[in-house]
């Protein structure tokens, strides 16, 4: 993998103020993706993860403050004036975004929302851009074509609406996509469908992509790279064959054992709210090996014998 | 204990109520003693109906539930106080069961307090301090409101409150599907704990073949209102009769996270 | 100690439209209360000799022509326009959420019948249905308020009725359903409580309107009669020294406009404060 580094932070932070004081919701984040890499983001709700997504596309709300970088081909786009800035949102960096049954509009046909994208990257007439649109639907394995570009959205299923999105993410053929709980709140069988047609639209543009899920069967059949993250931090970071069948960080063990196929062994305890981070490692008041050390030190990424797969655990590799 | 006998739902829309969808299509099965059945199915196919059917939070258009010998659609005023006593249902979003404006110790109490388990309200908190413990949770979030805590506490919660009616039978509507991964164990595990110790019957409705396969002994496949199959679990997952069936199982191999710690 | 300042700093910075609505409609409660011991002129003392004075000193807003002093009037007169208004409010909203939540909660022929008649009851236009409620009634205080809840009522149904039908729809009120609440412990905790801000914002806010209304059917002559200090009474019986002496209709006037304000500000702030929506938006940020 020769390919050049596409986004790469450097010690960001993001914290948001609250009502007595700040909590910080990522913290001293170190990531690169390559072009062409899926990176997944895997962690619970609340561990921040939807903050980092939304830093890079700068779409978070006015009470957060961001410290450190995020370099798009060597540019800090942190620092970047929003109108330079606006020239590559949507059309260089894209998202695919959360809640498919809200993120619509849903006074407006779903052939025409992605018109739209193409009308504002690409072509410059209408019929080019709804006949760019139809071949993308169709890519998609949407059904019922053309008509189903004329529906509004509260006429289409859920997985269908998903597909929409992810149509309107791809149009404009960025090379970099942010993609955040695409499979969330929908069923088995749309899901995988979903998870599919993701792949395939990364593959045919090949580009780059952060996936960010809770969902591990999403993030093995996706992904290149895996990060798990836990209250604000990257525990674990390594090639996704690598953290699923040798995960070294407990947390990762802790979840991966805690899926039903596995016999669904829970973890104690809740996850830490970002306003009561424990002192130390964070993951020690839930951690099965937890030392007298873990309470009072907090580790730092730390190499295991294979390439590029470091966890944040005192004993690791041990 | 409870069947269900050729139940229909079916809605009316349109104008002139000319256009009716069948929710539900003539479904009949029966859930004994201590069993534990899975309701599998895409969304849309009818099963979050048969669970709200089953509460008589809706009533079947035709058709008859039965729960030990008696139509719970005609029942007493009495009857179906005990009935609803006996039957209780865990809801998919369980951050938003709970009365917004209620401290969550009054939600907690309140089975306590509708069904006059407890004496006064000392032999109440005791109880409540009891329950807590045992569900693991700590004493500062009885002051606080739903919306304070997270979805697995809230989950946590919402079955503490129906576990202190001892029910014999549980309908557990996607109980997990919006929680975390290493969360959704936690609620599995306390369920699955819960049956072993109160010989509860449980109707587990989901999509998700892993959890089902993981927490019940015979499912039942649904699609588009009607049943499909049903059988043990082993048979469903080792011989799917249904086409359908063998379609949702085989996708299940597709993606399977395997790893060292099947063990 | 420092920790409640702050805290109560960042309640004043954040619901500002709540602070200072609340601080004037205490302003002119207050006033409404203790302003009438304070008043140095009994305000339906007549006094020709003094007729139309300009405001001075002793008298800040001046005299009228029958040359009593209007602020003394003015500040009397807010016991009858205020008070009409919040018993009609309190009256009105009371029925009307009553009748809403019923109408809600039990849906299908009770719903039908009791909301087409709030429906009729609306298609009136408001003063003129209230005109003729007085009209059979006849004159006085007590038949404006009647005839003023009469009007009111159904704005209120008509509210509690949409919010009762949101709230139904909520997972909450099935679970519960589910866990065997009878129909009035639902109604009494659940629904209640979960429209009651609602409700009291559209309250507040309505006061405001309520007043204007009582002032316009006094002075029509239709509710407090003369000598009563009713403002639209004062601002009727001023209106034809308008040019000689504009503050005996001015002073009652700024005082309706002033009271309207305030309310108008408090219902806004209310509003602001408890409007879930804005306040789960700040938080899941």
């Amino acid at each position: 993998m020769d390919s050049k580094i596409l986004i790469q932070t450097d010690h960001l932070y993001v914290q948001f103020a609250i009502p007595n004081g700040k909590v910080c919701a990522v913290n001293d984040l170190n990531l690169s993706i390559k072009e062409g890499e899926v990176l997944c983001l895997v962690g619970e709700s609340g561990c921040g993860k939807s903050a980092f997504g939304n830093s890079i596309l700068r779409l978070l709300p006015d009470n957060a403050t961001l410290q450190g970088h995020i370099y798009y081909y060597g540019k800090d786009i942190v620092r970047m004036p929003e109108k330079e800035f606006r020239l590559l949102r949507g059309k260089e960096i894209a998202c695919i975004p959360q809640s498919a049954a809200t993120s619509l509009n849903p006074l407006i046909e779903c052939g025409k929302q992605v018109d739209e994208v193409y009308l504002l990257h690409k072509e410059k007439n209408k019929s080019a851009a709804r006949k760019n649109t139809l071949r993308l639907f169709k890519m998609l394995g949407l059904p019922r074509l053309p008509e189903l570009a004329g529906d509004y959205p509260h006429e289409l299923s859920g997985g269908m609406k998903q597909r929409v999105l992810v149509a309107m993410g791809t149009a404009a053929e960025p090379k970099f996509i942010v993609v955040d709980e695409p499979t969330k709140g929908l069923d088995w069988a749309r899901k995988h469908e979903v998870i599919e047609r993701i792949g395939y639209m990364q593959s045919m543009h090949n580009s780059a992509m952060l996936l960010i899920t809770h969902d591990f069967s999403v993030a093995e059949l996706l992904s290149d790279r895996i990060a798990i993250m836990y209250a604000g931090e990257v525990v674990e970071h390594g090639e996704t064959k690598q953290v699923l069948q040798k995960p070294q960080h407990p947390y990762t063990k802790g979840i991966i054992s805690a899926l039903p196929q596995n016999g669904f062994k829970a973890i104690e305890g809740f996850s830490p709210a970002l306003t009561e981070i424990p002192s130390g490692c964070r993951f020690h008041p839930r951690c099965p090996n937890a030392t007298c050390e873990c309470t009072v030190q907090h580790p730092e990424l730390q190499k295991i014998n294979e390439p590029n797969h470091v966890s944040r655990c005192l004993y690791a590799g041990v | 204990m409870l069947e269900f006998k050729n139940v229909t739902k079916q809605y009316h829309s349109g104008v002139f109520g000319t256009y009716i969808t069948k929710a539900v299509d003539s479904v009949s099965f029966s859930i004994d003693a201590n069993e534990r059945i899975g309701l599998l199915g895409e969304s849309g196919c009818g099963k979050s109906t048969i669970a709200r059917l089953a509460t008589k939070l809706l009533y079947p258009s035709k058709g008859n539930i039965v729960f030990n010998g008696n139509d719970i659609n005609r029942m007493s005023a009495g009857e179906i106080k005990e009935y609803r006593r006996d039957v209780q249902i865990v809801f998919q979003n369980p951050q938003q069961i709970f009365n917004p404006r209620m401290k969550l110790y009054d939600t907690i109490a309140e089975p306590l307090r509708l069904y006059k388990l407890t004496k006064c309200p000392k032999e109440e908190k005791e109880k409540i301090d009891e329950y807590m413990s045992m569900f693991g949770l700590t004493d500062d979030i009885l002051s606080r409101y739903p919306k304070e805590i997270s979805g697995g506490q809230a989950q946590r919660i919402a079955i503490m409150r129906i576990i202190m009616l001892e029910p014999k039978l549980i309908i557990a509507d996607e109980p997990t599907t919006m929680l975390d991964v290493s969360v959704q164990a936690q609620i599995l595990r306390l369920l699955q704990n819960i049956m072993d110790v109160n010989k509860t019957a449980l109707l587990f409705v989901s999509h998700d073949l892993d959890v089902i396969r993981a927490m019940c002994q015979k499912i039942i496949v649904m699609k588009d209102g009607r049943i499909l199959e049903i059988n043990t679990t082993e048979e469903v997952f080792e011989h799917p009769k249904d086409e359908y069936t063998k379609f949702l199982v085989g996708k299940t191999n597709l993606y399977n996270v395997q790893s060292v710690f099947t063990a | 100690m420092n920790n409640k300042l702050d805290g109560f700093r960042h309640f004043c910075r954040r619901n500002s439209l709540f602070v200072i609505g609340s601080i004037s409609v205490i302003l002119i409660l207050f006033t409404m209360t203790v302003g009438p011991s304070l008043c140095t002129h009994d305000p339906n003392a007549v006094k020709y000799s003094e007729k139309c004075i300009s405001p001075c000193a002793e008298y800040p807003f001046g005299t009228d022509f029958s040359g009593r002093c209007v602020l003394c009037r003015v500040i009397y007169g807010a016991h009858i326009s205020i008070g009409v208004a919040l018993v009609v409010v309190v009256v009105g909203a009371f029925i009307g959420v009553t009748v809403g939540i019923v109408a809600g909660y039990a849906g299908g022929a009770v719903d039908s019948i009791l909301m087409r008649l709030v429906e009729i009851m609306l298609s009136f236009p408001g003063t003129i249905f209230a005109l003729a409620v007085l009209g059979t009634l006849g004159n006085g205080t007590i038949n404006q308020i009647i005839a003023l809840t009469v009007v009111r009522w159904a704005h209120y149904a008509r509210l509690a009725r949409g919010e009762t039908l949101t709230v139904m729809n909520s997972d909450y009120i099935q679970a519960a359903q589910a866990i065997g609440n009878s129909r009035l412990r639902i109604i009494v905790s659940y629904i209640f409580p979960n429209i009651i801000g609602q409700i009291i914002v559209i309250a507040t806010l309505s006061i405001g309107p309520v007043i204007l209304a009582g002032a316009a059917l006094s002075y029509l002559g239709l509710g407090a009669q003369i000598p009563s200090p009713e403002w639209g009474l004062m601002i009727n019986g001023g209106k034809e020294y308008i040019r000689q002496a504009p503050w005996i209709t001015l002073a009652p006037g700024m005082a309706a406009v002033l009271t309207v304000f305030a309310f108008n500000l408090l219902g806004e702030g209310i509003g602001d404060m408890i409007d879930p929506r804005l306040k789960e938006k700040a938080e899941a940020d």
